[in-house]
């Protein structure tokens, strides 16, 4: 029965995004949906689902002449996200399948600027933990290859991300959406938890996230749109 | 709480005199009881503010906010349950002495009842809000508060009409074979224990709270110092609680209110003692909870027992808190604020104590055999109900937060607001602002 409730802030990403996208296409055009769901991706995509109603507030402003229908908007959104996942796919396809390519131009953050930060997020707290406990942070580019690629098929690209989670190589010459480099910055945090504990993990994520902000200030991505 | 019903009978024979006959002396002395019980009363909500601290202190600043809202919104939830469905459980008819069977949602009753209905409102709270700082920091907020409602409207109350109920018409199980627990160390702590420690079982401990040989971490409350605090007003708050019980406002508070108070104390003594025995750091917050365990201890007895015995039953309250909470830590479960032991183990120590110390009838082996039968009634009711409760709820609308929300911590993940917005740059969500 929890896996048919309505979508939480852990659920699916992109299954969120075409849900929003469902519930704005009747009053937007794709483009003005696709902008919108941006917004919410660098914005509110993190924040528990009630936050909805303040994204709403904050999309239609009081100029707007869709001011007016924010409540139906807003409860359009409510509704598909209750859906089950066939359904909002299947929505979403028929709604949007001439204007958008899938998992392409959805994207909020840039994939080609979010991966460096991310990477560079990634080497900080990597060589944090290396600097709290050489053994742990071993252990834990063992746990975050099961976690992450465990279900994953044997490919070239699986091959690449193995070597570059496990450190044989520095660079990961490859492409992640970014719900896959939640997913990766997330299970570190679960497998520093098991392996630092909980408070150690925290505050090294604190000062990791702090160092990379500095580092790539002016980059348009902010380190914190991976947590 | 047997003299409720002698107080009670006076009350409502005084509702057939007119005033203008009533005589001045009985009728100042309702008036006395009357605002004696809604002052303790006051006193035991003001206890609310006391858990919300001292759990909040005892959690990290990511789920402080999180924390106080259930604290809250337990003993708002809780108090509505009480009215519409505990109190006629608790205290209605009572046939078959098993539970109560009328004075549901109380309306159109005598004032004597509205005072009591009050009164025992604020121990139903707090009955309900034990096990929020045991499930601290990984449990879901509305599925924790469905729990809340559950504790009030029905766990509670079943269990405390076997021995308080019932005012009206016929008398619990336990109370006719002479169960003695004045104010509730099994009625309202030792079942709130018992609930947390179901609920425990059921998360499962926070994630990182042990390594993978299975040794325990500390993870630091964020506020040591509203743990002091917290621990302080419980210890003001008591005094309601245990005087309060009388129901009356007679000379007997004054043997409760000091019985209570040196328990505190004791308890206080018996963690540190115990602390320093065994060589380990004379840590603050388990000197707190074994002053509050001391005064858990004595609310079954503090009526009927001489003060050096409330001393010596909360010095082994202290210990029992120290060695229980070292007890849950080795098991793996993971109490949050170290409710089990200080509620449950504390609560389980008092009641037995109770039975042992009674002035007049020191350690008579009937009396102890009803005490042990009244603590494990309680467990065997409130454990596998709360068990299946927390079970059925996890099965059903989830009662743990997923890890995702964990690592945002509950104030942003469940409320979207933080409560320390100053000093966020260490915070790794910041919330709204």
């Amino acid at each position: 029965m929890r896996q048919n409730a309505a979508l939480s802030a852990s659920d699916d990403l992109e299954l969120r995004k075409q849900a929003i996208m469902i519930g704005l296409s009747h009053f937007m055009s794709a483009d003005e949906c696709l902008t919108a769901v941006r917004h919410w991706e660098q914005h509110f995509s993190r924040a528990p689902r009630f936050a909805l109603q303040a994204y709403v507030k904050e999309l239609i402003q009081p100029d707007s002449p869709l001011w007016p229908y924010r409540k139906e908007m807003f409860l359009n959104i409510t509704r598909t996200m209750t859906l089950p996942r066939q359904e909002i796919e299947a929505r979403f396809a028929t709604l949007f399948a001439a204007e958008i390519v899938p998992g392409d131009n959805t994207q909020a953050v840039q994939q080609s600027e979010a991966q460096p930060v991310f990477e560079q997020l990634y080497r900080v707290l990597m060589q944090k933990l290396e600097t709290e406990s050489y053994p742990s942070a071993l252990a834990l580019r063992k746990f975050l290859r099961e976690k992450i690629l465990q279900q994953e098929p044997f490919s070239m690209e699986t091959q690449r991300l193995n070597n570059w989670l496990l450190g044989i190589k520095p660079e990961l010459d490859g492409v992640l959406t970014l719900q896959q480099m939640r997913h990766i910055v997330h299970e570190l945090w679960r497998g520093s938890c098991e392996y630092l504990g909980p408070v150690k993990t925290d505050r090294m994520f604190a000062e990791a996230i702090g160092k990379v902000e500095k580092k790539t200030r002016g980059e348009g991505v902010s380190p914190r749109v991976f947590l | 709480m047997k003299k409720h019903r002698g107080w009670y009978l006076l009350g409502t024979g005084l509702a057939l005199v007119t005033p203008a006959t009533a005589d001045n002396g009985v009728g100042l002395q309702q008036a006395m009881d009357t605002v004696w019980l809604i002052t303790a009363g006051a006193l035991v909500f003001f206890m609310q503010a006391g858990f919300a601290l001292l759990e909040s202190g005892m959690s990290r600043a990511k789920n402080s906010v999180n924390v106080v809202m259930k604290n809250y919104m337990d003993l708002c939830l809780g108090s509505l349950a009480f009215w519409l469905i505990g109190y006629g459980l608790m205290f209605g008819d009572n046939p078959t002495g098993l539970l109560g069977q009328t004075h549901f949602w109380l309306g159109n009753a005598d004032h004597m009842d509205y005072s009591l209905l009050f009164f025992q409102t604020m121990f139903a709270a707090t009955a309900a809000t034990i096990a929020s700082g045991a499930m601290a920091e990984r449990t879901r907020y509305g599925a924790y508060l469905i729990g809340a409602v559950i504790v009030c409207g029905m766990i509670y109350p079943v269990y405390g009409s076997w021995v308080w109920g019932s005012l009206y018409k016929g008398s619990g199980w336990l109370a006719e074979l002479g169960f003695i627990d004045f104010a509730g160390s099994t009625v309202v702590h030792s079942l709130g224990g018992w609930i947390a420690l179901a609920g425990i079982i059921v998360l499962g401990p926070r994630l990182g709270r042990y390594d993978e040989g299975g040794k325990s971490r500390l993870i630091a409350g964020h506020n040591l110092n509203s743990v002091a605090l917290g621990g302080l007003i419980l210890w003001l708050g008591w005094f309601g609680f245990n005087a309060g019980s009388t129901a009356s406002a007679d000379v007997s508070i004054g043997l409760i209110a000091l019985n209570t108070h040196l328990a505190a104390a004791a308890g206080a003594v018996g963690a540190l003692l115990t602390m320093l025995l065994s060589r380990k750091p004379i840590l603050l917050t388990h000197t707190i909870n074994g002053g509050i365990g001391g005064l858990v201890s004595i609310t079954a007895g503090c009526a009927s027992m001489e003060p050096l015995y409330a001393v010596i039953t909360g010095l082994v309250a202290g210990w029992v808190v120290v060695i229980g909470s070292a007890l849950l830590d080795r098991l793996r479960l993971d109490d949050v604020v170290g409710a089990v032991p200080v509620h449950g183990f504390a609560g389980a120590w008092g009641t037995l104590a109770a039975g042992l110390f009674v002035t007049g009838d020191m350690f008579n082996p009937i009396q102890i055999l009803v005490q042990v039968l009244g603590i494990l009634a309680g467990f065997a009711w409130a454990f596998p109900v709360a068990l299946l409760m927390y079970g059925l709820i996890h099965l059903t609308v989830g009662l743990r937060a997923g890890t995702v929300d964990e690592q945002r911590g509950l104030d942003f993940s469940e409320h979207y607001e933080v409560a320390y917005p100053e000093f966020q740059s260490a915070l790794l969500h910041q919330g709204k602002h």
